[in-house]
């Protein structure tokens, strides 16, 4: 946005910049959508799906289902508001900052509200995995729809991480996260089923270049 | 980073073509883009239309019949303190939401208000075609004080907005100069064009006044209009795009002026009108399947008393002259001519 003020002053020829210079934020609040519901979207996420075999599962001995674990990107030239923004945008003139991460969850039938042991989300940064348990994710351990649930990353590890986010998204501006849902005990069945739901998080991101003009 | 650069529309073109970008902005809302714009840049085509208004004069008198002067001026019109800010949320957008800086404030620099760094600017926040949150601060002022005071140490820090002038004085009958400022239309294809007219009349009036001629001042009645077009264009790769402005002054006084040897002081009272028109011009793409054309237009107009006094210093041909006036936006004028008869 601040090009435009540039093209308006230089018509009467002026232009002039103290200490600060030229600098300016911007920030969005954007979900990455589900592939399901967009499917021309790149950066969407696949649907989350997993298997309950279809055996007794006995509650004093149950049986481990298989965790399900889904891979997305979340890339900061897809985001429309930043595109200027990442023009401008490199190491040594800018900064940003992470500043919230929720998650939405749809499409669970009422017949597919397991318990869940958790949800974690694992960060790829700097070649590392960095894992994140989303605290208390669902109510009462049930796996349901939700929408906008919290990622708490306000603790002293969850300040590091989102430093490391941070870090990450100015060298690459983009984050490879998975999203991995540990399901509890089952009840049996005679056979195999599958639940099938989306997982939408939503990112909370600032950019901040400080003199694009330097 | 420290610096200034403070050019004429000649050079202007120098910053890089790639600095600029106007999508994101057209991409919230196109009306209040214009608000804000308007908010945003007002006082610098006001300091630069009322600084126009200066320097027409430095004498009551007027030349006689063919005598002319010769005379380039600089005006530094002095941006009041109310115009250095201005309230983002009392614009009256419509569709983009206004969001307070880290202290809860929306006030926001003008161009030529305080260099601020982002965190301490308000920002304009929209929804984009995909329902997500897009937040931008507001642009950030150019810090002139800032930066006389602390870069240039300079002894006289004023938040002023810089025009400067030449103009040409001919005496003709019945004790009336015309003046005239004109540059014909200069241009770099693809970069910039630029031209200059303004017309200005002094008529003695003491001629017309039974028992005024025998007083030892000279007294005139002064009508003076100047306009400029400019237009910058903005991508190379886009010519159709461009930031058109015209600015305009007029102004209408009476002037008293008295010679003491080499020094002339003189006075004015009357009235000037400062008017600019800004149009963003050509087709901007603002996401695949949209496009604008022409998008923003606004005006910036004020007007009111002008006074002004002066100090004219005339060795053989040679003038140095100085004035202060007080208008809108005050002025302070400071000119170098010859002048002959």
């Amino acid at each position: 946005m601040k090009k435009i003020i540039i093209a308006l002053l230089l018509p009467i020829g002026i232009f002039s910049c103290g200490e600060a210079g030229v600098g300016f934020d911007a920030g969005t609040r954007f979900t990455l959508p589900s592939c399901a519901t967009e499917p021309s979207f790149s950066g969407c996420i696949p649907d989350i799906d997993i298997l309950i075999p279809g055996v007794p599962i006995d509650v004093v001995d149950p049986v481990v289902v298989d965790p399900d674990e889904t891979s997305f990107q979340y890339d900061l030239a897809d985001i429309e508001g930043f595109e200027s923004a990442l023009q401008e945008l490199n190491s040594e003139n800018g900064l940003i900052f992470f500043n919230e991460l929720t998650f939405s969850l749809d499409g669970i039938e009422p017949d597919e509200e397991f318990g869940i042991d958790n949800i974690s989300l694992v960060f790829r940064l700097s070649g590392q995995d960095v894992t994140v348990f989303v605290v208390n994710p669902v109510e009462n351990f049930t796996l349901q729809n939700l929408e906008d649930r919290d990622v708490f990353l306000v603790d002293e590890t969850g300040r590091d991480i989102t430093s490391l986010i941070e870090q990450e998204l100015l060298l690459r501006q983009q984050l490879d996260m998975r999203v991995i849902f540990d399901l509890g005990d089952v009840s049996s069945s005679p056979s195999d089923r599958n639940i099938d739901f989306t997982f939408e998080p939503t990112f909370d991101v600032d950019i901040r270049v400080e003199d694009i003009l330097d | 980073m420290k610096k200034i650069l403070i050019a004429t529309l000649i050079i202007a073109p120098f910053l890089s073509r790639s600095q600029y970008d106007v999508e994101s902005l057209l991409n919230g809302s196109v009306a209040d883009a214009e608000k804000i714009l308007e908010a945003y840049s007002e006082p610098i085509y006001l300091g630069f239309g009322f600084g126009m208004n200066s320097g027409w004069y430095n004498t009551a008198k007027t030349h006689k019949l063919l005598g002319f002067d010769i005379t380039p001026t600089i005006t530094f019109a002095r941006i009041p303190t109310d115009a250095q800010f201005y309230d983002l949320n009392g614009l009256g957008l419509t569709e983009l939401i206004p969001v307070p800086n880290e202290n809860g404030s929306f006030q926001s620099p003008t161009a030529l208000g305080p260099n601020l760094k982002p965190e301490d600017l308000p920002s304009i926040a929209y929804e984009d075609a995909n329902g997500n949150e897009v937040r931008v601060s507001t642009p950030t002022g150019i810090g002139m004080e800032e930066y006389l005071d602390q870069d240039l140490n300079s002894p006289i820090v004023i938040n002023a907005m810089p025009s400067a002038m030449a103009q040409v004085g001919i005496g003709l009958v019945k004790n009336t100069d015309v003046v005239l400022r004109i540059i014909p239309k200069i241009e770099e294809p693809g970069d910039y064009e630029f031209s200059m007219f303004g017309l200005g009349v002094k008529h003695d009036l003491k001629q017309w006044i039974p028992g005024l001629s025998l007083t030892p001042f000279d007294f005139a009645g002064f009508a003076g209009w100047n306009k400029i077009n400019s237009k910058v264009f903005i991508d190379e790769n886009e010519p159709d795009q461009a930031v058109e402005v015209s600015t305009s002054g007029f102004t209408v006084q009476g002037i008293v002026s008295k010679k003491f040897w080499i020094f002339t002081p003189y006075l004015g009272l009357g009235f000037a009108t400062s008017s600019s028109n800004v149009n963003l011009l050509g087709t901007y793409e603002i996401d695949n399947n949209n496009s604008l054309t022409d998008p923003l237009s606004f005006d910036a107009s004020a007007s009111g008393f002008r006074g002004n006094l002066g100090l004219q210093m005339k060795i053989l041909i040679l003038t140095i002259h100085a004035d202060y006036a007080i208008q809108k936006y005050n002025t302070i004028t400071l000119g170098l001519g010859l002048s002959i008869r």
